[in-house]
């Protein structure tokens, strides 16, 4: 499937910290074939086992979003929710947000809030019910939303909500389905709950125990006026090699195999260092006793707001890099 | 071994957190006469096991960190480096320090400092931030880019000097100085019968949250382990409590990261070889790896000993050999005792 369509198919998926049942069905349904078993953790990470004699190999990316949890259902049919994964409530302010159920809502301030310091407390949701009951028959307590800006193409750029995530994803899973021969025992896994904390990835690497990791996430371009050159990374620079964010330092081993593969295979690559973010990475290298881990990073624009951008030619580096990672000869550790 | 000339070899290595391979190798050299085994694992951490013989013998594990605090590099702009710290670099000390960038061959660099005469009197009162720190290399833009790639790293240059009769200055004393006192302990207990496997573990990742430490006592299953880390040097212009003159010998780690049993041994055992010690008392997180080494899998008795140290994280961090010598001594004097008669 072409790249966009993927990345379409995968972003009109909800999925918020652990409510991820939506996206992983997507993801289920395109990886049956791509490998001898798959199984669902208790976490709700989906791991995916392509059996081979080489070295354990994980290959992983986070599929949740960040959202809102409904904890509230007031006798006037206005809802009362909290944050998931760390949103702000000025980034919530004023903006719609999809349900599981499909359903649209509107973000507001409370009036004798509005212009001044508030917090998500300070918000509610509007769904268009006209009290308790009617509020009832379409949520329940615990139901999550997100951020729904449907996914648009031009000039080789995608604008979408939700991209933090499912462009890793997209990249994961087009090298799962263009691998050729690999000698390595691969797992792919789709993460629940990294925006909680790299939650799910710590159980998936726990039961995988992997020789080698390559955590495939999202870091910010640098590209924007007046940035603050916290990160090093632009967007059109190709894949990004993680050297550091903020939960992990790679391997120098798995950089140097990462570097090297993006060179002799010609794929455009750039390095990554980028503090302020933390990625499923920082969860993997302290399993057990201890794992060789790299990250691929696909480059994205205005990270966590409404809507996201990333560049399609750094999603194909992203996807060609993997599967390089995924075929090539690795030593025993 | 001489102390001193040990410090100066292994505290003048460039080890930032992730990038621990010269001290790693130099650990494991310095290690391998005095133990049975050394190696160094996946996440680089320096191993050195010795085993006591006897069958179901408890595991005691030493550690102390490889790794220091340091920099890497995030881009190039008009010849001069954008950089992001690893670890609690203090930013007020950066402006003006020399720098080793650790590319093959290293590179020297200074950090940008803009002279008193071109600073308004504002300026002067207030501490640059990070993002607005540039690394010099003397290089135009063409040439940094080509030599210093983004993921670059580099740490504070500066050498391992004598300051007055028993104190040492450098950089990475914390906690080399510590590492240093393990090979001291190895050495004095040379000839001791044991009644403990030992594995003591050069640790890395400690400046970045203790990576290094969960992996490496995760694979080694100790029963006992005993951090060794730096502590707060007492100065003038430091606060009186939570801090120990140089020269007051090590300090006991005692609190709910440490195990009542095996700090009290550890001051037992100070008292009855007549090793001075100061008990530090820390209410939770003791900023060590100990933190870590407590919790790895069903739980570990856990001990911290910490050597006084003053400037800690700049790049002119003081130790006092006296210290480091009694810390070795009590160390081994402690170990010598344990697991007398089977059990701890």
């Amino acid at each position: 499937m072409e790249l966009f369509e993927t990345l379409k198919l995968l972003t009109e998926a909800h999925g918020v910290s652990g409510r991820e049942a939506g996206v992983r069905a997507v993801l289920l349904e395109r990886v049956r074939g791509l490998c001898d078993e798959h199984t669902v953790d208790v976490m709700g990470d989906l791991i995916c086992h392509r059996k081979g004699p080489g070295p354990r190999v994980m290959l992983s990316a986070p599929m949740d979003t960040a959202g809102v949890v409904i904890s509230h259902i007031q006798p006037d049919g206005y809802l009362r929710f909290a944050a998931v994964g760390g949103l702000a409530a000025r980034q919530l302010a004023g903006r719609t947000v999809r349900l599981a159920n499909g359903m649209t809502g509107l973000i507001a301030v409370t009036p004798d809030k509005a212009g001044e310091d508030f917090t998500v407390s300070n918000l509610y949701l509007d769904v268009g019910a006209g009290g308790r009951g009617e509020a009832e028959h379409l949520v329940a307590l615990g139901d999550t939303a997100a951020f729904h800006v449907p996914a648009e193409e031009r000039w080789g750029r995608v604008l979408a909500s939700g991209l933090s995530s499912r462009a890793p994803c997209a990249a994961l899973l087009t090298a799962m389905e263009e691998l050729s021969d690999s000698p390595n025992d691969l797992y792919f896994v789709f993460t629940a709950q990294s925006r909680t904390g790299l939650r799910g990835v710590k159980t998936a690497a726990y039961a995988v125990d992997p020789d080698y990791a390559v955590v495939v996430d999202a870091t910010a371009a640098d590209d924007v006026p007046e940035a603050d050159h916290r990160g090093s990374c632009v967007l059109g620079a190709g894949a990004a090699v993680k050297v550091m964010d903020g939960a992990v330092i790679c391997h120098p081993r798995a950089i140097a195999l990462l570097d090297g593969l993006a060179a002799r295979r010609g794929i455009p690559a750039q390095r990554e260092v980028y503090k302020a973010g933390r990625s499923d990475a920082g969860a993997v290298y302290t399993t057990r006793v201890g794992v060789l881990t790299g990250g691929v990073s696909v480059p994205v624009r205005h990270l966590n707001n409404p809507a996201e951008l990333v560049q399609l030619s750094d999603l194909r580096a992203c996807a060609d890099l993997i599967k390089a990672f995924a075929e090539s000869e690795l030593e025993n550790v | 071994m001489d102390l001193f000339e040990t410090l100066k070899r292994l505290s003048e290595l460039p080890a930032p957190s992730g990038s621990e391979e010269a001290a790693a190798r130099a650990a494991c050299a310095l290690m391998a006469p005095l133990v049975d085994r050394v190696s160094i694992d996946r996440l680089g951490n320096a191993v050195g096991e010795r085993d006591c013989g006897k069958p179901g013998a408890p595991r005691l594990l030493l550690d102390a960190h490889l790794d220091e605090i340091g920099f890497v590099v995030t881009g190039v702009e008009e010849g001069y480096l954008r950089f992001q710290t690893i670890g609690g670099v203090d930013a007020r000390v950066l402006p003006g320090r020399e720098m080793t960038l650790l590319t093959d061959p290293p590179l020297f660099g200074v950090v940008a400092a803009l002279p008193p005469h071109l600073q308004t009197a504002e300026e002067m009162e207030k501490t640059i931030p990070l993002d607005q720190l540039r690394i010099d290399i003397g290089m135009d833009q063409e040439r940094a880019a080509a030599a210093v790639p983004v993921g670059t790293r580099a740490v504070y240059r500066a050498e391992c000097f004598r300051l007055g009769e028993d104190q040492v200055c450098g950089k990475a004393l914390d906690d080399r100085a510590c590492v240093t006192a393990l090979l001291r302990t190895l050495e004095l207990l040379k000839d001791v019968e044991l009644d403990v496997d030992l594995t003591v573990l050069c640790s890395t990742f400690e400046e970045t949250g203790g990576a290094g430490a969960a992996t490496g006592a995760f694979a080694a299953r100790p029963d006992l382990c005993v951090a060794v880390d730096v502590t707060h040097g007492r100065t003038p212009d430091g606060p009186k409590s939570g801090t120990f003159p140089l020269g007051s010998g090590p300090a006991v780690g005692v609190g709910p990261n440490m195990t009542r049993w095996v700090s009290r041994k550890l001051e037992e055992t100070a008292r009855r070889e007549g090793i001075p010690v100061s008990l530090e008392v820390m209410p939770g997180d003791s900023g060590t790896n100990a933190w870590v080494l407590q919790i790895s899998r069903e739980g570990v008795a856990t001990g911290l000993l910490s050597l006084p140290l003053k400037y800690m994280h700049t790049p002119v961090e003081v130790v006092q050999l006296s210290d480091l010598e009694g810390l070795a001594r009590l160390l081994a004097a402690f170990i010598a005792d344990l697991g007398k008669g089977g059990a701890l």
